[in-house]
């Protein structure tokens, strides 16, 4: 009777715990400080892109936005959970900072042409902009990992004047 | 003591427990059955559309212009201009209306933006079925009653603004001039040099939830500075990590709520940039989505329709680059991005996605 009894609540057990499989990558906490000369930038995006190691890419590309203290956590895509991080591997890192300049609206007296498209400008030197040039590296483990990335608004070897 | 005729408590429990069983494990096929069958007409849809714009192109030259805009002098005159009647911005669909068996939508469509009516309203309510997707679950009615539409034309895998040559089959606002020619001219079939099997003529998209663009407080969500060089996965940073954080499989509950919901209207096109069902983003001011994929409610990717009239299902994984990686131009900057010419940065979707790209892409 009671055997009985086990048996069915097992049966019900499993069912339950077939539904709940969980897919996606595993990934490890990443969090970080984003300062410039340093002062803590507010609202800039960092970019960890993974490093091709003789031909096997490791790691997922991910991203975080900084708040008002610099702070960022980084979102993977390809399924994983939001703001838990990413995958273990070598990154690359990348920082922007953007503004722009809305465009007056069209004058309505003239000719349609395509409306002109505002004007973007870096707040951030261009060498922290693409993967080809940033100096920042970053190489992710199992557990919570935490950086500081120190950005100089004067950057050695900087190509010409920066913004 | 006496068995009593009858079934125990527990032999009750048991068959009750089999027979709820089997039920759950017949609900998910009955389920996975019925997004079978809307998946087949969707299929069906974006077929007949990429057979509409395959009509049209036989019948004009050329594919039907997006976002086009033209001038109406008379209206000028008379003192009627409005920014909706000067940049009548219509979508690739309403030059399709006649290939789908719409012939009315179009001629009434036309009369009434010639009069200088409103735009989301007359035949611009009409929802053509043909439109939607069965698997949508904002079916309607869209911006200010407008008809909504979940397939979108193929901008090219580096985001363009207006006016300027996209890498994709559609360049978005055209503007014809005096003697009726467009500039820039849309693309004609013999200008897909990656050839026509290979290269993405329509994708399915999901319709904006609406009012979330404008419940979402001031710089959140909504990117205030983007351009056609911007990595699609600033938008990742953006949406997550905050309180409006989505899983990023649902972009339908991120800003952007022009986008889908006026089928008549400009905001129907998309970019091979960014892999299927990952956020979009808009400007904050403009609702210019540069970082704007395919999406779906089909499990696990999207559809989209060839240039040769054929339809597929894209993959989420499918090789879409770096997206952490801008766009940038043939000189390596960021600058003018949309000028960019060359073999596509965003993987083998990318590569289906612009028309010279000059990629190889194996047809599986």
């Amino acid at each position: 009777m009671s055997g009985r009894r086990r048996a069915l609540a097992a049966c019900l057990l499993a069912t339950l715990i077939c539904g709940c499989g969980r897919r996606g990558p595993r990934v490890e906490m990443v969090e970080g400080v984003v300062v410039l000369d340093g002062k803590p930038v507010e609202a800039a995006t960092v970019f960890f892109s993974p490093v091709t190691a003789a031909g096997e890419a490791t790691g997922l590309p991910a991203a975080g936005r900084t708040g008002p203290d610099g702070s960022f956590r980084l979102n993977a895509g390809g399924g994983a959970t939001p703001g838990a991080g990413t995958a273990v591997g070598d990154y690359v890192v990348t920082v922007i900072k953007q503004e722009s300049r809305p465009v007056p609206p069209p004058d309505l007296n003239a000719p349609p042409t395509a409306l002109p498209e505002p004007e973007i400008r870096d707040l951030l030197p261009a060498v922290y902009k693409l993967a080809t040039t940033s100096p920042l590296r970053a190489t992710v483990k199992p557990g919570t990992n935490t950086y500081r990335f120190e950005l100089d608004s004067k950057p050695r070897g900087s190509p010409k004047g920066d913004r | 003591m006496k068995r009593s005729p009858a079934f125990t408590l527990v032999e009750l429990l048991a068959t009750i427990a089999i027979i709820a069983l089997l039920v759950g494990l017949l609900l998910p096929a009955v389920q996975s059955a019925r997004e079978a069958a809307r998946r087949a007409r969707c299929a069906n849809n974006i077929k007949q559309l990429g057979l509409a714009v395959l009509g049209y192109e036989s019948s004009n030259g050329f594919l039907p212009p997006q976002g086009a805009a033209w001038e109406f002098c008379s209206l000028a005159n008379e003192g009627l201009a409005t920014l909706d009647v000067r940049y009548a911005e219509v979508s690739y669909l309403l030059w399709l209306m006649p290939y789908v068996e719409q012939q009315a939508i179009y001629d009434r469509g036309f009369a009434q933006e010639l009069a200088g009516g409103v735009l989301w309203n007359g035949a611009f309510a009409e929802q053509p079925a043909i439109l939607l997707c069965g698997s949508e679950i904002n079916q309607g009615p869209g911006f200010r009653g407008a008809g909504c539409t979940n397939y979108r034309c193929n901008r090219g895998d580096v985001a363009a603004p207006p006016g300027r040559r996209s890498r994709g089959p559609f360049n978005e606002g055209s503007v014809r001039d005096g003697s009726g020619s467009w500039a820039p001219a849309p693309v004609q079939s013999a200008h897909i040099r990656d050839g026509l099997s290979s290269t993405v003529m329509l994708g399915e998209s999901m319709i904006c939830t609406p009012a979330t663009y404008d419940t979402l407080p001031a710089g959140v969500g909504k990117l205030g500075a983007i351009d056609p060089s911007t990595a699609p996965a600033t938008c990742w940073a953006l949406v997550a990590g905050n309180r409006y954080s989505v899983p990023l499989s649902r972009p339908d509950f991120l800003p952007g709520s022009m986008w889908g919901r006026s089928w008549y209207d400009t905001y129907t096109s998309f970019y091979t940039n960014a892999a299927p069902n990952t956020p979009r983003c808009v400007r904050d001011y403009d609702w210019a989505a540069y970082i704007n994929p395919v999406s779906s409610y089909h499990p696990g990717g999207a559809m989209v329709a060839m240039c040769d009239g054929s339809v597929r299902f894209v993959t989420n994984e499918i090789d879409a680059g770096d997206p952490t990686q801008p766009q940038v131009n043939n000189a390596g900057s960021t600058a003018n991005a949309w000028s960019y010419t060359g073999a596509s940065i965003r993987g083998v979707w990318g590569a289906m996605g612009s028309i010279r790209g000059r990629e190889v892409v194996s047809a599986e």
